[in-house]
């Protein structure tokens, strides 16, 4: 059935806007995406939520096209078939059990009786939820909530899957189970779009991000080649030393160092700096100058957070 | 990712859809199986009896028995006639039937909106106009019981003790009153519903309507009347009942007939259930999440 998988894109946006009356829900964003797991990032508010609901045909773009697939993606029901969506809210019947859930999830997406119930089963199985399965959902705590959001959105077995913040909640054991399971879908050549406001959740299934920000596409791509396009921005390290102050005012005599923060509350600085090598090369002679010794060194651009800060003030 | 990382800062990305073919890779089935329906059927008649709401409704449901108890053991000189004239064919149609519906009818879509669990029906394979049809269904059904439950009973306590209580019960008075009220709930209910789509205030704007028009307007013999439900039940009842229509201005020989009520009302709901299902799909739903908030 799969007629050319590899040439057409599993997820696009044409020139997408989304308003509500007047506010910008998504600016002008275009995007590609072919097979496997993308993270969708950015600070709450930033749109991820409007762009997964244009994705799964629940908002119409105010201009623009979505397309799924190659399918055009507002009122094309037929499309759910090929899709998942582990919505954010927390909302459920909840007057079902887990199982009854899923079973009516596997048969409104058009399983049959009994697959519906084999399909139920199995996705028990695969989020560890099968000792529980006969109790209510309203009994449930958040991760074993989110562990059935998930499995409803697995349930038909979907080409494409939308997980929004589906991690919001769960221990960290279930959260590493997910995010397995994310990276399996993965590889088994599904696509996969997670959106997540805390980065090192999405660094640890891909390094395939797409940063948005106020509706706007800021940036998307490997996260490595992210890091290398934003080089040019100035490097944040935070230093700290039983002197701050004096240290602080050697830092700045440096023509590299653009910026420095001091932090009351736990005697560090934060530099900024656009030559990070340099930078680092000075340190241990400042650190044995006597009177400024630092402690503690630490670049404050390790995660995806700091990637983001940089590219959404950029 | 294939494609290299780019930065955005302002205007689309011009590599979309650019060396992609944009064709569909899968074709789409467009059939919905009859087993996602009955689940969405099942799941909606649920939803309306499991609420508060349905409990509330179910004890104002038993104030006409009540009344017909008491009135039957309490009061002097009880006269059966006057009392079915008062519950059978006033307060339960006239009040009962048609708050029940724009009730349950109102919030058919506003509840699974308001508890954000529209997206569960609405990210599934089936044509939005189908789970609004569907959601109509059920609601008739539940508010259809709940009246036959008001209905029969009140005719149970009114008759009680009487030699004619089964026969009136079972076979005469109790199928009829419980048909019309099906059919007066098959048009309420779209009436309703597709009031929820169109007005922020239905709730106020329905019990507006059922004042003015169904309480008020009905019982002018005007020919605005015909644009009422209850009007239609009335000629189904003179038609079916034998009853005379004077005390509602309704010549027996000159009112329409009961084919005429019937297509009327079943005409009614069905054109009105399929423009609400025509704004329902047309329609999007917002739901709001933690970011939208």
């Amino acid at each position: 059935m799969n007629q050319n998988p590899a040439k057409t894109p599993a997820i696009e946006f044409r020139s997408v806007s989304k308003w509500y009356g007047q506010v910008i829900g998504i600016n002008n964003l275009s995007l590609s995406l072919p097979p496997g797991v993308v993270g969708l990032l950015g600070p709450n508010g930033a749109g991820k939520s409007t762009l997964l609901q244009l994705a799964t045909g629940q908002l119409r773009p105010s201009q623009g096209e979505v397309r799924i697939l190659g399918h055009s993606r507002w009122n094309n029901p037929g499309l759910n078939r090929l899709i998942g969506l582990c919505p954010e809210q927390d909302a459920f019947f909840e007057w079902m059990s887990g199982r009854r859930f899923l079973t009516s999830c596997a048969l409104l997406a058009g399983l049959g009786r009994r697959g519906a119930r084999e399909a139920a089963d199995r996705m028990l199985e695969l989020v560890k939820m099968t000792r529980a399965a006969d109790r209510p959902i309203a009994g449930y705590s958040k991760g074993m909530r989110q562990r059935i959001k998930l499995a409803q959105a697995m349930i038909h077995d979907p080409e494409v899957l939308f997980l929004d913040e589906p991690l919001t909640g769960t221990d960290p054991v279930g959260r590493r189970e997910m995010l397995d399971l994310i990276v399996q879908l993965g590889d088994r050549a599904r696509t996969v779009l997670v959106s997540s406001h805390v980065f090192h959740e999405i660094q640890s299934v891909t390094r395939s991000i797409v940063l948005i920000n106020r509706g706007r596409l800021v940036a998307w791509g490997d996260i490595r080649q992210i890091r290398d396009l934003i080089d040019k921005h100035p490097h944040r390290i935070v230093l700290r030393s039983g002197n701050v102050r004096e240290l602080a005012a050697r830092l700045v005599r440096h023509d590299d160092v653009v910026g420095i923060e001091l932090r009351r509350d736990d005697g560090s600085i934060i530099v900024e700096t656009r030559s990070p090598d340099r930078f680092y090369s000075r340190l241990p002679e400042l650190s044995l100058a006597g009177d400024t010794p630092i402690d503690e060194v630490y670049s404050d651009d390790d995660n995806l957070e700091a990637v983001f800060r940089y590219l959404v003030s950029a | 990712m294939t494609e290299p990382a780019s930065i955005m800062t302002d205007g689309p990305d011009s590599s979309a859809g650019g060396l992609l073919s944009t064709s569909p890779s899968l074709r789409l089935s467009r059939r919905v199986p009859l087993s996602a329906l009955m689940t969405l059927l099942r799941i909606t008649i649920e939803r309306q009896v499991r609420g508060s709401r349905s409990l509330a409704f179910g004890l104002l449901h038993l104030v006409p028995i009540l009344i017909a108890g008491v009135t039957h053991y309490y009061v002097g000189g009880f006269d059966t006639d006057r009392l079915v004239n008062l519950l059978i064919y006033g307060l339960i149609p006239q009040a009962l039937i048609p708050l029940t519906a724009l009730l349950f009818a109102s919030g058919m879509v506003n509840d699974d909106l308001e508890e954000r669990t529209l997206t569960y029906l609405l990210i599934r394979p089936i044509p939005k106009w189908m789970i609004y049809l569907a959601k109509i269904a059920a609601t008739i059904l539940v508010t259809s019981i709940l009246a036959s439950f008001s209905m029969l009973g009140t005719l149970a306590a009114i008759y009680w003790g009487e030699p004619n209580l089964l026969e009136t019960v079972l076979r005469t008075h109790g199928p009829i009153v419980c048909a019309t009220s099906f059919l007066s709930l098959a048009a309420y209910v779209p009436i309703f519903g597709a009031l929820s789509l169109l007005a922020r205030r239905s709730l106020i704007v329905g019990v507006i309507y059922v004042v003015v028009l169904e309480g008020l307007l009905a019982n002018i013999d005007f020919v605005v009347r015909r644009g009422t439900v209850m009007y239609w039940v009335r000629v189904l009842w003179i038609d079916w009942l034998g009853i005379p229509g004077g005390p509602w201005s309704i010549q027996s020989k000159t009112a329409p007939s009961a084919t005429i009520a019937l297509c009327a009302l079943i005409g009614a709901g069905l054109v009105i259930a399929v423009a609400g299902s025509w704004i329902f799909s047309d329609r999007e739903f917002r739901v709001k999440t933690t970011e939208s908030s």
